[in-house]
């Protein structure tokens, strides 16, 4: 169950009143725990069991590491955990593009292989689960944390139905403390949490899936032929589809735990009006950005080994990043432009220094409009179905495409379009200042009233188009 | 600050109520009126059914269009019930989707022991389409699961009351056909009940173009897809032979139905699969009930658009088919 179905608001109309009417906290947390089972079961029963297992063998390993004084011994923890962990997310999620690809290298030397289909079926959410579990049983290995005694606490840490799926990813350290104590819940963290919830339902089903979605359906279509407004029109509009459909979810689930006392941290926050690509990885898919951050660029000596090794790791971490978000060419190519988007970025800023005229305000929204613009160049990368497609598209983007290529007729789809990206982009100017959704409660409720009742009523009129969330493919 | 809340909720959902019932009102007034939308998951809650133990005994009714709106579920209930059987008809066929992949789904599904109805003509048992329906199959054998079942029931619940749940009304849609000087949407003549069947009502519709463009489009179609030769076609056709010997070996049946069409429609497919090449040889090494409307007289109803029965003629084919099934042995 998603959290726009029908079968999700009969869930959490089940759920919550029953949570909340519990006194018992640890009662509450088994509920929370049977319910999150529930939540993920739905999809399909047998994954449950896959995940946990990585639960229930993390959590045991954890517990040797601890005990353990033996420093070999606890490596053989450590390693035994991260193996399990990645070999799962390695068999279900890279098997088939590992196969495909050494076909594809055999043939170019002359082998032929039949193509196969491993017909593996992708568990919802693995990628995500796989590094929590991760940066759990690293931190225990590492001494940053002790491991928690309760089975229950840490299940619930990793299937806490809000974050499961799709993120953002936690940290136990920052959810532990929210279930060693007791979660209250309050009429106003209800009220703002189930704001959130429509509001990220808003920016799904009528920004994602009404105003964005035909015109990158449209672009990325294989047979159009894109010239150079239309490739451009298909980047920016699947730009902004992607950040309404993920940050939409994330806004969902941050609202939703909300409601139940918890708090998550934040995974997007106005990303189209930062000024340079470091700083939209402080603003898009937070949570993520963060994770490789401390797992990978750190551990791999970050800047600290000489300027053109950190050069490497921002290479090998956003690559990384690329190839977790899917297992395909276009994915590694997407995550390696962001690698040397944020290189190049920092040799500039290295060798030209600090100039006042950068803090000049006009300056910095042309900044933050080439930043957009370098981001929807690399989205390509990720929304194409094929490297072959992008480059295409990355070909008419820069005035080289064929004499027969189309442009995008100046209809409905993209007026709309159109005003969706100017309003979408002006609002993220307007809350890049603003810390999460603080600012909500601030507002006069007349105006509160209005922002609900219209997000609330464009979300019932807006049927019939709903998509998938786009990162629950990953 | 609570009480803000409170009262930003409570007038939210008055406006947001108010809005959708207005909303509704003024579509009803221009003559618009609530349908079900058919979906993958629709087609996935029958499928389901199709396969639930006896009695009643199930009867898939598979077939594209011309069965999905040319026969009720509901009157070929009663008029079964009225011979003194128990059945059930499951609508699983899919308008514009030639049904062969449902049938072998149907026939690899050892639950299923009941009669598969397949609305089809020589030009659907062409291999070029047996594929049309796949994906609505692998969408039932892979996707479909409780939490999706309860979505749908509620889903249809909805569109059966409310105008906003059609995608033609969604308000985006309206603003891009404001936008694009195209006013309202059309009026659908076409509608879908909660079974998935449906019907074409002509007397809503522009009865010249819909016929004009019914022709055009059969015109175009055989000569970018000329036929496969009759041996040909009847050496792939054995492959179907076996499925519907696997459904007999579980004691269900299989019933080809040749539905009615008319005019330059049934000229032009005539031309192409002439019938003592094709249905007939079928029928000779076919394990299955053959119909053909031609041999009926009371299955022979005018198709206004060449292709299609009217929405007043459905009760009326429906009974027509279950009796000539009744004739042919198969109830």
């Amino acid at each position: 169950m998603t959290f726009d179905s029908l079968t999700f608001a009969v869930f959490l109309a089940i759920v919550f009143p029953l949570y909340a009417l519990l006194r018992s906290w640890p009662a509450r947390k088994n509920v929370l725990l049977v319910a999150s089972c529930v939540f993920y079961g739905s999809w399909n029963p047998f994954f449950l069991l896959l995940l946990a297992f990585t639960t229930v063998f993390d959590w045991w390993a954890a517990q040797r590491i601890h005990t353990s004084q033996n420093e070999r011994q606890r490596r053989i923890w450590f390693w035994a955990s991260i193996a399990a962990s990645l070999s799962l997310l390695g068999y279900f999620k890279y098997a088939q593009f590992f196969a495909n690809t050494a076909i594809d290298w055999f043939g170019m030397v002359g082998v032929k292989y039949q193509p196969i289909d491993l017909g593996i079926v992708l568990p919802l959410g693995i990628s995500f689960y796989t590094f929590e579990s991760i940066s759990y049983i690293t931190d225990v290995y590492k001494k940053r944390l002790a491991p928690t005694k309760s089975l229950r606490d840490y299940g619930l840490f990793m299937t806490f139905f809000p974050h499961l799926v799709a993120g953002p990813i936690m940290r136990f350290a920052d959810f532990n403390a929210q279930t060693t104590t007791p979660r209250h819940v309050t009429g106003d963290a209800v009220s703002l949490g189930a704001f959130m919830l429509v509001g990220g339902l808003f920016l799904k089903i009528v920004g994602a899936d009404h105003v964005f979605a035909p015109i990158s359906d449209i672009v990325f279509a294989p047979t159009f032929q894109a010239g150079f407004v239309a490739s451009w029109a298909g980047a920016f509009s699947f730009s902004m589809q992607v950040y309404c459909d993920f940050a939409g979810y994330s806004l969902a689930a941050l609202g939703i735990a909300k409601m139940f006392g918890f708090h998550l941290p934040p995974n997007f926050e106005a990303p189209f009006a930062s000024v340079g690509i470091a700083e939209l990885w402080t603003r898009w898919h937070i949570s993520l950005s963060n994770w490789l951050r401390d797992y990978v660029f750190n551990p791999l000596g970050h800047y600290r080994k000489g300027r053109l090794r950190g050069y490497l790791n921002v290479m090998i971490t956003f690559t990384a990043c690329g190839f977790w978000h899917g297992a395909a060419w276009h994915f590694v190519a997407w995550g390696a432009m962001h690698g040397a988007f944020l290189v190049v970025e920092r040799l500039l800023k290295d060798s030209i220094g600090d100039w006042k005229v950068w803090d000049v305000k006009p300056v910095r929204w042309m900044f933050a409009l080439l930043t957009f613009a370098l981001f929807s160049w690399a989205v390509v990368y990720f929304r194409a179905p094929t490297l072959a497609l992008a480059w295409e598209r990355t070909v008419a983007m820069f005035g080289f495409a064929s004499k027969s290529a189309a442009t995008l007729a100046w209809n409905g789809d993209a007026k709309v379009f159109a005003a969706g990206l100017v309003l979408g982009l002006v609002a993220q100017a307007w809350l890049k200042s603003r810390k999460g959704w603080d600012w909500v409660p601030a507002i006069a409720w007349p105006w509160r009233v209005a922002l609900l009742a219209s997000m609330s009523l464009a979300i019932i009129l807006s049927p019939g188009k709903t998509q998938a969330f786009i990162y629950f493919q990953f | 600050m609570r009480t803000h809340w409170l009262l930003t909720w409570f007038l939210a959902a008055a406006i947001t109520l108010s809005g959708w019932a207005t909303f509704e009102w003024y579509w009803r007034g221009q003559g618009y009126a609530p349908t079900v939308m058919d979906s993958f998951d629709l087609w996935a809650q029958h499928r389901a059914r199709a396969v639930k133990s006896a009695p009643p005994q199930r009867v898939a009714l598979l077939g594209a269009s011309r069965i999905q709106y040319g026969i009720s579920p509901a009157v070929f209930r009663d008029e079964t019930h009225a011979l003194g059987l128990s059945v059930d008809p499951v609508m699983l066929a899919v308008n514009g989707h030639y049904p062969l992949a449902a049938l072998r789904d149907l026939s690899e599904d050892e639950k299923f022991v009941g009669i598969a109805i397949v609305g089809i003509d020589a030009r659907g048992m062409d291999r070029r389409v047996w594929e049309m329906q796949r994906e609505y199959v692998q969408h039932y054998h892979h996707n479909w699961s409780p939490s999706r079942e309860l979505h749908r029931r509620l889903l249809t619940q909805i569109q059966t009351v409310s105008i906003a749940e059609r995608p033609d009304f969604a308000l985006v849609t309206l603003v891009k056909r404001a936008l694009d000087g195209y006013g309202s949407p059309h009026k659908e003549y076409v509608t879908l009940e909660r079974d998935r069947s449906g019907g074409t009502d002509y007397k809503k519709s522009n009865l010249a173009l819909i016929r004009a463009a019914r022709i055009n489009e059969h015109r175009t179609y055989y000569p970018a897809n000329p036929p496969p030769s009759s041996e040909v076609w009847l050496t792939e056709m054995r492959e179907v032979v076996r499925w519907v010997e696997r459904i007999n070996a579980r004691g269900g049946k299989v019933v080809f139905y040749r539905e009615p069409v008319s005019d330059e429609h049934f000229d032009l497919d005539e031309q192409n699969f002439p019938r003592p090449t094709y249905w007939d040889k079928l029928a000779a090494i076919m394990p299955a009930t053959m119909i053909d409307f031609r041999d009926h007289p009371t299955l022979r109803i005018d198709t206004p658009d060449t292709s299609h029965i009217d929405i007043g003629d459905i009760d009326r084919h429906t009974r027509a088919l279950v009796r000539a099934l009744r004739q042919q042995g198969v109830f």
